[in-house]
């Protein structure tokens, strides 16, 4: 049989566990995370038969990247190590198709846009971006950011491969 | 007043049971699960694949209306591209008999400067082959004939390796390689292979 002192007892007993929850929480809050969760990736390069390419492997990579970053930047060297004129494409390879959409890759030579676009609209084979008399070398410049509104990038990781390919011209 | 307690009684009779009932079923079905799950699998091939820097269209020497101790010096890059570690094997097609006039050498070495066919700044490591060139495709005809090759770091073939061969040809001081009335003597077309095989 319950009192009415019981009922007080227990209406007390549940305020001051709230605030003792209360003053808790506030005393010892969890603090958030200082790193922001983006998108790493990285490109990498092999050599080919007719290409003197460097660095081999990795030449561009970028940390955490969000929509709105500055894009990962990193030059691709090749040098025509043939004997005759080459046409010079790019096959973007990256790792999966998560980044498909969002992934932005931008390659330029000598001040001119030759590669634009999302690693799934590029990937595959880019033919004819520029072409390398004999011995003649160039320096790619390349970029990679996530593209702005793209939702989905957090925490993943993308590889991407450009294996350069070479046709006589 | 009698008869509302009984309806109370049985009301309340009635509610648990159903209590009862419904304990009873959530116990039927109650069970613990649990799965594990393997996902995503694939199955991909390696790949072996070798390639050089001659571009499909050059050779490494065409040389005529030579004279006795004449040399042309040329190099050529090979570069491996296949995903699988392999062993590599050096061995050339038979040139004829005028191959016996000819001597070969073969080096292999380092040059960061080579355009095919020049050698650039090429620092030899090691010599492959010196001989007559017949003799070189006589006992060098195919991968298990042919000469082991080693990648610029000494090593098995991996992805990325390359390696670059400087040819010596010399037209030997021999008055037989002297065709006089017939007309120049020669090699056939011959080649030379460079045959990966993953390991």
């Amino acid at each position: 049989m319950r009192t009415r002192g019981d009922g007080w007892a227990l209406r007390s007993g549940v305020m001051l566990g709230l605030i003792a929850a209360t003053v808790f929480l506030l005393a010892f809050p969890v603090k958030g995370g200082g790193g922001a969760m983006g998108l790493d990736v990285a490109i990498g390069s092999m050599p080919t038969g007719e290409l003197d390419v460097k660095p081999v492997g990795p030449f561009l990579r970028g940390a955490g990247l969000a929509p709105g970053d500055d894009p990962a930047t990193g030059t691709l060297h090749a040098r025509n190590q043939t004997g005759v004129t080459l046409s010079v494409g790019i096959n973007v390879l990256p790792s999966s198709s998560y980044s498909d959409g969002f992934l932005e890759v931008t390659a330029t030579y000598e001040g001119s846009v030759i590669l634009k676009g999302t690693v799934g609209d590029l990937r595959g084979m880019n033919h004819d971006l520029l072409t390398l008399e004999s011995g003649e070398s160039a320096d790619i410049d390349v970029t990679a950011e996530v593209k702005s509104g793209a939702i989905g990038y957090q925490g993943r990781v993308e590889d991407v491969t450009f294996e350069l390919h070479s046709e006589v011209r | 007043m009698e008869k509302q307690g009984r309806t109370r009684k049985v009301l309340a009779s009635m509610l648990v049971l159903g209590l009862v009932a419904g304990l009873a079923t959530i116990a039927s079905f109650a069970a613990f699960s649990s799965t594990t799950e393997n996902s995503d699998n694939d199955f991909d091939a390696g790949t072996v694949y070798i390639t050089d820097n001659d571009g499909g269209v050059d050779m490494l020497y065409d040389l005529t209306n030579q004279k006795p101790n004449d040399s042309q010096v040329s190099c050529i890059k090979v570069t491996y591209q296949g995903t699988l570690d392999a062993a590599v094997s050096f061995y050339g097609s038979a040139p004829g008999t005028f191959g016996a006039y000819v001597t070969l050498t073969v080096e292999e070495g380092t040059s960061d400067s080579s355009t095919f066919p020049n050698c650039g700044a090429f620092t030899p490591t090691a010599t492959v082959y010196s001989g007559e060139l017949d003799e070189f495709a006589t006992d060098n005809s195919d991968f298990a004939t042919g000469l082991p090759t080693v990648d610029d770091d000494g090593g098995d073939w991996v992805t990325g390796d390359t390696q670059v061969y400087r040819f010596t040809v010399t037209l030997q001081d021999d008055n037989a390689a002297n065709g006089e009335s017939s007309g120049p003597l020669g090699t056939d077309p011959h080649s030379f292979t460079w045959e990966a095989q993953n390991i």
